[in-house]
């Protein structure tokens, strides 16, 4: 075939394909997906994809956060996550040795529900480990109270600290009590030290309810976050100094209990599924072809050793094997590949050969035969031309059960745990009941993202089975 | 009254780029007990003519005007229904091309042949194949192979089993589209034995449609010659085999080659049957006929009658 | 039995294809179970013990019916199939086994024209590509200008002109008659001097077969050709052919000049051929065929002792289903297999 002719029924082709609707729906969305994978990562470093299980590089982020645009959909407005590094400074030496240094933080508070967390990071640089800073957290409430959550030494090793507010005993208890004040008694009943969250009497007007999530009534206005450090050493510095106001709300796709951003998941599992999903229905129905075209033209008793191996291979029960080789082997995705290759191409193979059997039957290859054209000549120059077409349907509709059985393995929890993929985020999610939580932003959008890019493939391959096979009927 | 009367039929075939006339302005009867053979090149469009006289052209063709009337009644327009209730089947039945290729594995032949019986009747399935084995006895089949299953049939005994269900509704007409091709020669005398044997017996009005005019002379009593959707010569067949007066009838006839006589040459018609698409104006032979003259590329020449009963369409009797 | 054959090949010195004795016997797959039990493999025989010899320039038919083994013959001729038993003799040359290099000689002075227009030309091949083909596989024509020069010719030989017109189209752009006519036209590009024609114009329309045949017959006269002319038709047998022999299950049962076969048929199956044959005469019609013979032709797997004939034979007789018989000599170069003029 010349490469003109080529061109020229790439453009047939592509006349007859624009026609088939459903053809075209499924490339829209296979793009989308494309799209997602190419531009997706350019805004979430890869490092997202590595760290997925780094519990540490994600502690900044807000747990259990519904997506942000839920906002736009409800009058109950949900806090969005900040990260605030900008603050007012003022030092001043209290005595001889010991300085002051006071960075005031302020966050408008406009919304419904009190933030998920209070955290402060920074870095912190001490020349004498023997005497270390002290450090209060005071929160200016709009109503003009004062309440220190936070007054201790900063005693710990290392320099990088981290002070989870809301989840600091004496945070806890020093908010709590706060609430208690202007509590009634029948409603100190109904509230448990353990169960309150601190950055509810906090965040909550204060008048009766403060201490019950579904009373209280938010207090709106602008809060100051005082910070103050006292250094015994006038030279000790801190660096990086960064408050985060735990949102409730985060992203596009909100984040998982374990603070993870579910959108950059998302994100690179769409890598992950279009690179298994393409790379294996690609090798599997290229070996399959091979496989099947071989036997149809080597024939005879190799025909008969290739098809007793099909066999054998189309007996096995693959979802189990390759559950079993999972577990024991902790694959990564190419070996997954691998697996999903060795067990994926006799569909084709099948069809491949029946194809070359009747293709071999014809007169113009007899034709060829009579002036001594060799097996190869006969493959490559009138087997091969006609299989082809057939190749790229086939390729399309592998692709779903491809990516749906790595799912699956990932669901099961034997997937490549360097990677991010859907079936992953699923499996996580189920292992925390996320469904039973109601954390439906979790659940369903790796889901719907299976289905769709499965059903895109489908699309494409009915279509394209429509369009080639009549023409390979009357061949 | 003709038994079959065909008046300016026009059947054609509605594709993208426009419409496949394949039969255009045909007009045609046949008597009781008369068998009609229609003959032309492929693509000329006989079959289209047997599917429209069963009114049942397969889409995208359309019967766009003229009538069919089978004793006096009028099939052109009428409802689906009431052609398989009352009319296909059992006043005008087919013999496809083929067919006997396209019996269905998993059924017995009795079944096969009883079926009109059963879906056109509602007639019981045993007393349907009772009625079976009577017309199979009468194809000159074993009554006995109603239990068999067609791969177990030759090729001859399954063509006998497909007229047999032609035949199970006693129609007045049957089409034989290409009845002998694809059969060796002496199941193909055979089978034409049973043609003319069926005629003889049932009174059966024949039309046969065959690209081959020796088969057709074995059983037509009259002869059409199509060519690109128009009869061109319509004749006793005596007539126009012995003395045939349209080029393209003479050419197509000379181009026979013939076991008993030693010819030194066969005469052929040079280039291909035009598209029907856009067939040429005028006489649609005219590019390819030796004899063309000044009228034949822009008027269409009528069918007229030449010697009793035997009509030809061309401008050198019309015009000269 | 040596003596009969030798008589067909009378002439053998002269002949430029002389196949003696051929056979081929196809095996039918066994399931696993007979294979298991050992039971012997059954066989289709195709071609049983045939021999003939043609005569340069002469064109020579093969006709019989379906199943008759005349198209495994021609496969057998032009290697598409290797015999099971028996020579075939090219010019004098046995070329049952060849080398590698006279193989690729020996195709390209034998070739073959199939019966189906639309399936022997590949949908997806242009012309110019499928005539190109068997110059591309056996090295003829080194240059791209050599090879287009001979298609050209060769569509020229074949009356496809202009050849800008035809070379770029596909099979489907073409009619029945040019697609046969490039047929021709691939199976003459190399210049052979033997063709074997398998029904070349069986699935033609009435016109165009007239028209193949004349070609066919001055490319004959033109090149000198001779000419294996397959056939199940025994009137363009008798127009196109100078001998004709009739097959029946896998041997030849007569062998005469068209004209002798014809005019004088002895054996009862040529003779049950030529009355089925339909005449383009009306007169005939209101009368019944009587065709002497009976059934349909058997299985090639349970081939019927004795004559291969004789279960379907109105006039069998005693030794009929027991000795098989010989090709004998009746007259001059007619050659009769059957008891009727053996035996009595």
């Amino acid at each position: 075939m010349r490469w003109s002719d080529f061109v020229e029924s790439l453009k047939d082709f592509w006349f007859e394909y624009k026609r088939q609707k459903i053809g075209m729906l499924g490339l829209a969305i296979l793009l989308f997906f494309i799209g997602l994978a190419i531009v997706g990562p350019r805004f979430y470093p890869a490092e997202m994809s590595r760290k997925w299980r780094d519990v540490t590089y994600w502690q900044n982020y807000p747990r259990s956060a519904r997506p942000s645009w839920i906002n736009y959909f409800s009058s109950h407005k949900m806090p969005p996550h900040l990260i605030i590094a900008e603050y007012e400074v003022s030092e001043r030496m209290i005595g001889a040795n010991i300085r002051e240094y006071v960075a005031t933080f302020n966050y408008d508070h406009e919304y419904d529900e009190p933030p998920s967390d209070l955290i402060l990071t920074f870095r912190r640089q001490v020349a004498d480990p023997t005497k270390p800073p002290t450090m209060t957290f005071v929160l200016l409430r709009p109503d003009g109270r004062e309440i220190e959550l936070i007054s201790k030494k900063l005693s710990e090793a290392g320099n990088q600290t981290r002070i989870v507010i809301t989840s600091d005993r004496g945070a806890l208890s020093t908010a709590y009590a706060f609430g208690r004040e202007f509590e009634t008694p029948e409603n100190l009943e109904k509230v448990h030290f353990e169960l309150t969250n601190p950055a509810l009497p906090l965040f909550s007007k204060a008048q009766p309810g403060i201490l019950l999530g579904n009373e209280a009534e938010p207090l709106k206005g602008t809060y100051t976050i005082r910070v103050t450090f006292y250094f015994q050493n006038p030279e000790d510095k801190i660096e990086d100094l960064t408050l985060i106001i735990g949102g409730r709300v985060y992203g596009l796709l909100g984040t998982d209990e374990n603070r993870r951003d579910l959108f950059a998941g998302l994100i690179w599992g769409t890598r992950v599924s279009l690179l298994i999903g393409i790379l294996t229905s690609v090798l599997s129905v290229f070996f399959g072809i091979f496989y099947g075209v071989m036997s149809a033209y080597l024939g005879g008793w190799k025909d008969e050793i290739l098809q007793r191996i099909y066999e054998i291979m189309s007996s096995i029960p693959t979802l189990p094997i390759l559950i079993l080789l999972s577990a024991i082997y902790k694959p990564s995705i190419w070996w997954i590949i691998f697996f999903l290759v060795v067990f994926g191409w006799m569909g084709t193979s099948r069809m491949a050969r029946s194809m070359a059997y009747q293709i071999k039957e014809m007169d113009y290859v007899e034709a060829a035969r009579a002036v001594g054209a060799s097996g190869f000549w006969i493959v490559r120059k009138h087997v091969m031309p006609q299989i082809l077409p057939y190749a790229f349907a086939s390729m399309a509709l592998s692709v779903p059960s491809a990516i749906l059985t790595e799912a699956g393995l990932s669901f099961l929890g034997l997937g490549d745990i360097n990677r991010v993929t859907w079936g992953q985020i699923l499996h996580d999610a189920q292992s925390t009941a996320a469904t039973i939580k109601g954390m439906w932003w979790w659940v369903l959008p790796p889901g719907l993202a299976m289905a769709l890019l499965g059903l895109s493939f489908a699309f494409i391959g009915a279509a394209l089975n429509t369009i080639l096979f009549p023409k390979l009927k009357t061949l | 009254m003709p038994l079959l009367e065909v008046k300016d039929l026009k059947a054609y075939y509605f594709i993208s780029r426009g419409a496949v006339k394949a039969v255009d302005n045909v007009s045609i009867d046949l008597e009781k007990g008369e068998s009609l053979g229609l003959a032309g090149e492929s693509g000329c469009g006989k079959s289209t003519l047997g599917f429209a006289l069963m009114n049942m052209l397969p889409p995208p063709g359309r019967v766009v005007a003229g009538s069919i009337k089978i004793d006096g009644q009028e099939i052109v327009g009428m409802k689906e229904d009431e052609l398989r209730k009352r009319i296909r089947w059992q006043e005008i039945a087919m013999i496809f091309q083929g067919a006997m290729n396209v019996l269905n594995p998993v059924y017995t032949v009795g079944y096969q042949v009883a079926e009109p019986l059963i879906y056109h009747k509602g007639m019981g399935k045993k007393e349907a194949i009772e009625e079976a084995k009577k017309y199979l006895e009468l194809v000159g089949l074993d009554p006995n192979i109603v239990n068999r299953y067609p791969h177990e049939l030759s090729g001859g005994m399954k063509q006998r089993a497909v007229i047999a269900t032609a035949l199970i509704m006693s129609p007045k007409v049957l089409i034989a589209d290409e009845p002998t091709t694809a059969l060796d020669v002496i199941v193909q005398a055979q089978i034409i034995n049973l043609l003319k044997e069926l005629k003889r017996k049932l009174g059966l009005s024949i039309i046969i449609i065959s690209h081959d005019l020796s088969v057709i002379s074995e059983l037509a009593d009259r002869l059409a010659i199509m060519y690109a959707g128009k009869i061109v010569e319509l004749g006793p067949s005596d007539s126009v085999y012995s003395d045939p007066v349209h080029p393209y009838t003479k050419a197509l006839l000379n181009a026979i080659p013939r076991l008993r006589k030693k010819q030194e040459r066969l005469e052929f018609i040079p280039g291909a049957p035009p598209n029907l698409l856009s067939p040429p104006p005028g006489c649609r032979i005219h590019p390819r006929c030796p004899y063309r003259f000044e009228p034949c590329d822009k008027e269409e020449p009528e069918l007229v009658e030449v010697r009793p009963g035997h009509f030809v369409a061309c401008h050198l009797y019309t015009r000269r | 039995m040596v003596e009969a054959k030798e008589a067909v090949l009378m002439d053998s010195k002269e002949a430029v294809m002389k196949v003696e004795n051929l056979r081929k016997y196809f095996m039918i797959r066994r399931s696993f179970g007979e294979f298991i039990t050992g039971k012997p493999p059954r066989y289709v025989k195709a071609v049983d013990g045939v021999s003939f010899a043609i005569k340069p320039k002469e064109v020579f038919a093969l006709v019989g019916e379906s199943g008759c083994g005349k198209t495994t013959t021609g496969k057998l001729i032009v290697k598409l199939l290797r015999p099971s038993g028996g020579r075939i003799y090219f010019n004098g040359t046995d070329v049952t086994e060849l080398s590698t290099e006279e193989e690729i000689e020996y195709r390209k002075r034998v070739q073959i024209i199939f019966q189906d227009p639309y399936s022997s030309l590949d949908p997806r091949f242009r012309v110019y590509d499928i005539l190109e083909e068997p110059l591309l596989i056996t090295k003829v024509g080194e240059t791209k200008a050599e090879r287009r020069e001979l298609i050209y010719k060769a569509l020229e030989e074949v009356r496809l002109v202009p050849q800008e017109e035809f070379i770029g189209r596909f099979p489907h752009q073409l009619s029945g008659g040019q697609r046969q006519r490039v047929a021709i036209a691939r199976a003459l590009i190399l210049n052979p001097e033997f063709l074997v024609a398998d029904e070349p114009v069986s699935m033609l329309d009435l016109s165009i077969r007239a028209e193949i045949l004349e070609l066919m017959r001055e490319l004959k006269e033109r090149h000198g050709l001779t000419y294996l002319y397959i056939t199940h038709d025994l009137s363009t047998a008798r127009f196109f052919c100078d001998r004709i022999a009739v097959m029946y299950l896998g041997k030849i049962v007569e062998l005469a000049t068209s004209d002798r076969l014809i005019e004088n048929p002895v054996h009862p199956y040529t003779k049950a051929l030529l009355i089925a044959v339909p005449e383009p005469d009306p007169s005939q019609r209101h009368v019944m065929k009587e065709i002497p013979i009976i059934g349909e032709v058997p299985s090639a797997v349970n081939i019927p002792p004795g004559c291969r004939f004789h279960p379907r034979c109105p006039y069998r007789f005693e030794p009929c289903d027991k000795e098989e018989p010989e090709l004998i000599e009746v007259e001059p170069d007619h050659y009769v297999a059957c008891h009727l003029v053996s035996k009595k």
